[in-house]
């Protein structure tokens, strides 16, 4: 029924005292009183609570940790919506596990953006003594390791983390375990845990299979094997067939609170779309552009060649001229292409050139200095970055920059900046994970992503756990452009800014979302067409007024 | 001396205060006036190297030898604490229980006092031996309890929950003057077996529908996992590549291999399937397998006049 250990390491002392268990009274009773406090109860609530005055977290937090321990056995997916507070959830299992003496070794793999953040985290927030891991000595040093993935899974390391046993390991952005022929997944595979929790705002980015193969690793057989797995749950690549019967065997290994279901209390969002006109030139030269990729948009379907670039140029046509001269040159050194296709490049290229004044940045400049207070200004393109950092600065608003590119130091040089000397910070898509801050909370999109998850990203910077003030988001939309089409979808249909990704389904992959986009723009004869299309594609990803959503939610 | 514990009551901020008292007085770290639910204690080198983590000062200071001022401790047991009342050259604390601190306080207590030998104010004292062991029920879960046991050394009876009266007698650490000894000699190795034996028998006397509920719960997974893997032998496919029919995505050139930095690099070498299920029907019995672990904390010989009145003895038959 059970087996019987015995510990003999009180023998073994007292021996080398030459059995004389010499010592003071008062101690002996002090130990023992210590002793006791620390014993574990079978009660189900959580005890780390009790050492950790200064952590007050959420109900829905504290929940979570508790189902993990109870109910999932250690063993799950947390897969919160982003800005609820996964981190927590998973320091306080963690926690709660080391209070009741069930983890002592503990592994936490994450991106490397966010190693000393993480590390930072669990020792101040959670008083635990986790190391951030430095060489191929940390992994035998410390008992509590924060490592990056892309580190972890390279020699030495692998070999050293392989032979190691864990206790409790997690994975933090453990979307990037999806495929199971990586690395990632196959170290993720290969260590030794009891316990282990995926940490994760996007169990599925774009197929169903993703999300076997996260379950997978945490309970092979949970979901059946992949070839019953698809036969019974799979109905398209990205649609449950039975979601009631997937969401029951999830609700085994997976959490997932939901925004709306939750005791955050958010302050307010309040979104404004910034509508404008573009000057003659800046118009023609969308039109000639949007026409040239209308052209080869057929063209190159009919070839069945790649239309990334076109996708590219679109969008950043829409984000500023000088963002779409870049790709323009690029394309203009395709040898595929034929001479008059070149000629056109070169002409839309003399185009953009010659635009004489940016009625997107005017504006942005107009604001920054309506608003008086910090602004984060997000753009997707480091062309327009630069140029906005320059248009800036030459209308005397001190601005820094912000890019995905940068090593972490650099990233908390340009936070401390901008918190402390400058008023506007220019910020790329790729700068906007990881970084938290809530001390402003005017957010100026000047071009908007086609992707709601990266929107709710640039977002959940500065409107999240700890920002007190409400968050002002501007969205520019110039008149007669696709972006006028993307705002109207985002804010009005999908009513993205207000709600958030939340009530969108997760299911649905942001990746299939820029498709159907793409297609919508490219296929449709006019702006009528374009509306109605896009109207479906927003009835489609919307939830009810009850919070479940259409065929596609799923939530554990 | 306060009552001791009997069950694990949650720490307040006064129970706090009390153990760090005691703690200081029973460690000769002296206590100095300070404001009310405050403590001004001054560290011998002994305690200090004990409640702070700065090995290579020690070694520094000690291959130097120097003589360096004590450390003093200033600990709080309150929010509110007057900037007036705070020390000069002092860094206030305030301790909690999961304060840095108090776990070194109470690791500290915990090392000393292991083990003790203490005295009864009598004419005769005879020789008893006190042990507490922790015994815990494991699976993924836990359940700790401690057995107090005292052995009478001239009979051998073992006595249970000895510290719930124990725990609050004054004893003193050396041999009073007046007090005479019955001299019996001690074999530890005897009452260490004597103990386990009796402990494993309590044991076994428990209700044990935890372990039932465990084993049948490592059982479930065991199957499971088990089924999975014949599963994948029958249809001979691989675990991770569903042969699901890919739809046509007017898009492919979006697709792509699997992006995110997740590693678009050949695979190592793989893992092969037996060795995939022996590891994770490894971690499932290292995680879920129902076990008992007894291990004895605390040990002490006490000489007692007699032995307590209101304690039982075990009946080892």
């Amino acid at each position: 029924m059970y087996t019987y250990h015995e510990q003999d390491d009180l023998r073994r002392q007292l021996a080398e005292r030459n059995d004389v268990p010499a010592g003071r009274w008062s101690l002996f009773v002090l130990a023992y009183e210590a002793e006791l406090r620390s014993l574990c109860s079978a009660c189900d609530e959580l005890s780390c609570l009790a050492v950790l005055p200064s952590l007050v977290p959420f109900a829905h937090q504290v929940q979570t940790a508790r189902r993990v321990i109870n109910e999932l056995h250690g063993r799950a997916l947390l897969a919160d919506e982003v800005g609820l507070g996964k981190t927590i959830e998973a320091g306080l299992i963690l926690k709660e596990y080391m209070v009741r003496g069930l983890v002592k070794k503990a592994l936490i793999l994450v991106p490397a953006s966010l190693v000393l953040q993480w590390t930072r985290e669990l020792n101040e927030k959670f008083g635990i003594s986790a190391f951030a891991q430095r060489n191929e000595w940390s992994w035998s040093t410390y008992d509590v390791l924060v490592a990056s993935m892309d580190t972890t899974k390279r020699e030495p390391h692998r070999t050293a983390v392989l032979s190691e046993q864990y206790d409790l390991v997690i994975v933090d952005e453990a979307h990037k375990l999806k495929n199971s022929k990586t690395r990632n997944w196959q170290i993720v595979n290969q260590l030794r845990k009891k316990y282990l929790l995926l940490v994760t705002a996007t169990p599925v980015q774009n197929d169903m299979k993703e999300l076997f193969t996260l379950i997978n690793l945490l309970r092979p057989g949970q979901l059946g094997n992949a070839t019953t797995f698809a036969s019974d749950h799979v109905k398209t690549k990205r649609s449950p067939k039975n979601p009631v019967a997937l969401r029951s065997a999830l609700a085994q290994v997976m959490v997932r609170n939901r925004r709306y279901q939750s005791d955050v209390d958010f302050t307010e969002r309040i979104v404004q779309p910034i509508s404008l006109q573009l000057s003659g030139p800046e118009s023609q030269l969308y039109e000639s552009v949007t026409r040239f990729i209308k052209d080869e948009y057929v063209r190159r379907k009919e070839k069945h060649r790649s239309i990334l670039a076109l996708i590219t140029l679109q969008r950043e046509i829409c984000s500023s001229s000088y963002a779409a001269m870049g790709t323009l040159e690029t394309m203009m050194k395709d040898k595929r292409l034929s001479t008059e296709e070149i000629i056109r490049l070169r002409e839309l290229y003399h185009q953009a050139e010659a635009v004489p004044s940016y009625t997107k940045v005017n504006k942005v400049i107009d604001l920054v200095s309506e608003i008086d207070d910090k602004v984060i200004l997000f753009t997707e393109y480091r062309a327009t970055q630069d140029f906005l950092l320059y248009m800036l600065q030459q209308s005397g608003i001190k601005a820094v920059l912000y890019r995905g590119g940068y090593k972490r130091g650099k990233k908390d040089w340009m936070k401390d900046l901008f918190e402390h000397k400058a008023q506007v910070l220019i910020a790329t898509e790729a700068g906007g994970e990881g970084i938290n801050l809530q001390f402003c909370n005017q957010v100026i999109n000047f071009d908007l992503p086609w992707n709601p998850m990266r929107i709710e990203q640039r977002i959940g910077r500065v409107h999240r756990l700890g920002q007190t003030r409400p968050v002002y988001i501007r969205n520019f939309a110039t008149a007669g452009t696709i972006e006028e089409h993307m705002v109207t979808l985002l804010q009005d249909k999908i009513r993205m800014f207000e709600l958030v990704i939340g009530e969108l389904d997760v299911i649905l992959g942001p990746r299939a979302f820029e498709q159907d986009l793409m297609a919508t723009f490219m296929e449709s004869e006019d702006a009528l067409e374009v509306r109605a299309r896009l109207s479906a594609i927003a009835r489609r990803v919307t939830v009810r007024p009850d919070g479940t959503a259409g065929t596609h939610v799923i939530h554990g | 001396m306060s009552t001791p514990v009997s069950e694990a009551t949650p720490w307040s901020d006064a129970l706090l205060e009390d153990y760090c008292k005691r703690y200081f007085r029973a460690v000769g770290a002296p206590l100095l006036p300070s404001a009310r639910q405050t403590l001004l204690a001054v560290l011998p080198r002994d305690v200090d190297k004990e409640l702070t983590d700065r090995p290579f000062y020690w070694m520094w200071v000690e291959t130097m030898h120097e003589t360096p001022p004590e450390t003093v401790l200033f600990l709080t047991f309150r929010d509110d604490v007057e900037a007036a009342a705070i020390p000069d050259a002092c860094k206030i604390e305030r301790i909690h229980a999961g304060s840095y601190r108090m776990q070194r306080i109470v690791a500290s207590a915990r090392h000393r006092g292991a083990f003790a030998v203490a005295y009864q104010r009598a004419q005769v004292a005879s020789p008893f031996v006190l042990m507490n062991v922790k015994v815990s029920y494991l699976s993924d879960r836990r359940l700790d309890r401690m057995e107090s046991y005292l052995v009478d050394l001239r009979d051998y009876r073992i006595y249970s929950e000895a510290m719930s009266v124990l725990g609050g007698t004054d004893l003193s650490d050396e041999r009073p003057l007046e007090t005479q000894i019955l001299a019996v000699p001690v074999d530890f190795d005897q009452i260490f077996s004597l103990i386990k034996k009796t402990v494993q028998r309590q044991v076994a006397l428990d209700d044990h529908t935890w372990s039932r509920e465990a084993r049948a719960r490592l059982d479930r997974e065991l199957r499971t996992l088990d089924d999975y893997y014949a599963s994948l032998e029958d249809a001979g496919s691989h675990p991770e590549t569903p042969d699901e029919p890919a739809p046509r995505e007017a898009f492919a050139a979006l697709e792509g291999p699997a992006d995110t930095g997740s590693g678009t690099e050949p695979p190592v070498s793989r893992f092969s399937r037996a060795a995939e299920r022996e590891l994770r029907r490894s971690e499932l019995v290292w995680r879920g397998e129902p076990r008992v672990e007894v291990r004895p904390l605390q040990v002490a010989l006490l000489y007692l006049s007699a032995v307590p009145e209101s304690l039982c003895e075990v009946n080892l038959s």
